[in-house]
């Protein structure tokens, strides 16, 4: 028993020792790999490593829900389908009383941002022009005094667009020297203290000078019709600085032939498609009633009512292609006549989401420019200049006239983020409803044409009644 | 032995589809821009990505060094006009205080407008890249 228990010991103590001496080999293999390794799985763990990006639920729905990728799709049929994220930060404060309008506003462009990228992977124009230039001067000796004319006339000077690379590589240049030249000596030239030639000495010190400029310009234009959202959703998430509201947008040659039927009344396309929902069973938050099992309380209910905006297309109860679009506005004051002015705000705005989900022209224009210079001087002092700039524009029109419509649903509450009072209205348009107002109009129409009507009637002027 | 060699197969038809797909990842710093500025910022990347990319809707062309090389020298001091369709770009990430981007393109969808490939072939051979 001494004996074992002397051998187990000895064994424990060896393992242990052998356990320890792999220990300090793997650790002192690469010292700098652990380093980086326990930095990041501390980053990881306390948050620092920001897992989450911008627009996340909406890559969620997209990555993980629904499995599709962001750009061009392919059905099981092989038709194509285009998918875009639009993302727009909420650009008011959450405790400003504008948050609300600046909400809807963040929405429109979110749904802009999905109809750019359509639009440029349809097609897009780009323009690129590089300058690289290189110049030296090395000079010595004295400089003489030159005898004759030289230069030329100020008439014989070229536009800046007529010259060369190279007459714009020596504009380019002087604007450096302009850079370079001190106040105190630009001050001095205007007060003509400083002649000609101490200036020309600052111009000799400079042995070379290295450019880049680097021009893109990109356009795109199209007229997306049928782009419509199938998810949209905002955030605020902790420690951000802005809300921001992402929208999921679907493209395909069958939506924009839907909504051309819309367009031109040709509702049998619309019609007798696979049986869906009553209109108002799309809505998150309907008259205090919420579907339990996707929202596990009324405040997500209507959370996620408070975050939709935008043209819906769904099927009704009865098989038709509907639409249904939300929009909301904040109510100014206390006052009948503000909820009133909200309310009607909200349904132009909601209106004009739909005669956009028909057809809505996008034109898109984009620059980038880069410049650096390096400037080296005759004391060995290299001196370095860069400038970047980029501008983007995208202008959206839509027009178009809209029957049929009716208002599905109106709600008023206070917003969950700053409690600013809400009026939200959902508005929806069905085949069978635009039918049924061309019908009312023709038959206005038709009464109308009918022409004028003439009546009257006399009494007492017989000649025996006076 | 028949699980190794699936596992290599397997392995090796993934390599083959990546190596056909054309997509580029490039980062944009963050420099705690809003959303506005991330977007700009990268939709003028995408666009050089796909400018600097350009040469290789020359279809007789491979995805080769040499000719990327030669590219980014023709291009300069040269004004080149592109015309680009079905590429799409998107945010994939955000690690160590940059964004990760993929652009997704298709090459025989670029048309070079004003370079034809023998003009760019022949530069490359002038200049010693081929």
């Amino acid at each position: 028993m001494k004996i074992m228990k002397n051998l187990t010991q000895k064994s424990i103590f060896f393992f242990a020792a052998i356990s320890f001496l792999n220990l300090s080999l793997s650790a002192d293999d690469n010292p700098e790999l652990s380093d980086r390794e326990a930095a990041w799985e501390e980053a990881e763990s306390s948050g620092a490593n920001n897992n989450n990006v911008v627009g996340q639920q909406c890559q969620d729905y997209v990555n993980i829900e629904k499995k599709w990728k962001q750009g061009t799709n392919k059905k099981s049929n092989g038709s194509k389908y285009f998918v875009a994220i639009g993302i727009s930060e909420i650009k008011s404060p959450v405790d400003s009383s504008n948050y609300i309008t600046s909400s809807m506003n963040a929405s429109i462009n979110a749904q802009l941002d999905s109809k750019r990228k359509l639009v440029e992977s349809m097609s897009t124009e780009i323009t690129s022009e590089i300058v690289s230039q290189m110049v030296q001067q090395i000079k010595e000796g004295e400089k003489p005094t030159f005898i004759g004319t030289s230069g030329k006339s100020a008439k014989n000077l070229k536009n800046y667009e007529d010259m060369s690379i190279y007459e714009k590589t020596k504009v380019l240049v002087n604007q450096q020297l302009d850079k370079l030249v001190d106040p105190e000596t630009k001050e001095g030239i205007a007060s003509n203290t400083i002649e000609e030639k101490e200036l020309e000495d600052k111009i000799n010190n400079i042995v070379n000078q290295s450019t880049f400029k680097d021009s893109v310009t990109a356009n795109a234009s199209g007229s997306v019709r049928g782009m419509k959202t199938v998810f949209s959703a905002y955030s605020l998430g902790k420690g951000q600085k802005q809300t921001t509201v992402c929208n999921v947008a679907i493209w395909s040659s069958k939506l924009a032939a839907d909504v051309d039927a819309m367009t031109s009344g040709d509702y049998s396309r619309l019609q007798n498609q696979k049986k869906g929902v009553p209109l108002v069973k799309n809505i998150p938050y309907y008259n205090k009633q919420y579907d339990k099992e996707i929202y596990r309380s009324g405040m997500k209910a209507f959370e996620a009512l408070q975050g939709t905006f935008g043209a819906f297309m769904v099927r009704n109860e009865v098989g038709e292609m509907s639409v249904i679009s939300y929009a909301q506005e904040r109510i100014a004051t206390d006052s009948a006549a503000s909820e009133i002015t909200a309310f009607n705000n909200a349904t132009l705005k909601a209106r004009r989401a739909i005669i956009q989900l028909r057809d809505e022209n996008i034109d898109l224009t984009q620059s980038i420019n880069t410049q650096e210079t390096t400037t080296e001087m005759d004391t060995g002092m290299i001196d370095y200049w860069s400038d970047n700039s980029s501008e983007q524009r995208v202008a959206a029109s839509a027009s178009g006239t809209l029957k049929g419509d009716y208002e599905l649903y109106r709600w008023k509450n206070k917003h969950t983020f700053g409690g600013q009072p809400i009026a939200g209205i959902v508005m929806a348009w069905t085949p069978s409803d635009a039918l049924m107002s061309g019908e009312a109009q023709d038959t206005f129409d038709y009464l109308e044409s009918k022409g004028q009507s003439e009546g009257g009637s006399s009494a007492g002027d017989d000649e025996d009644d006076f | 032995m028949m699980k190794t060699t699936s596992s290599l197969l397997i392995f090796f038809c993934f390599c083959a589809f990546y190596a056909n797909a054309n997509y580029i990842y490039f980062e944009v710093e963050d420099t705690n821009q809003n959303y506005s500025i991330l977007n700009l910022e990268s939709s003028a990347k995408a666009k050089k990505v796909i400018r600097d990319n350009a040469y290789l809707s020359f279809t007789s062309l491979d995805n080769n060094k040499k000719y990327s090389n030669c590219w980014l020298d023709f291009i300069k001091n040269r004004k080149i006009s592109i015309s680009s369709s079905e590429n799409s770009f998107y945010l994939v990430s955000q690690v160590n205080k940059k964004y990760l981007f993929k652009l997704d393109f298709d090459p025989s969808k670029i048309k070079i407008l004003n370079v034809d490939h023998n003009t760019f072939l022949k530069f490359c051979e002038n200049q010693g890249y081929l």
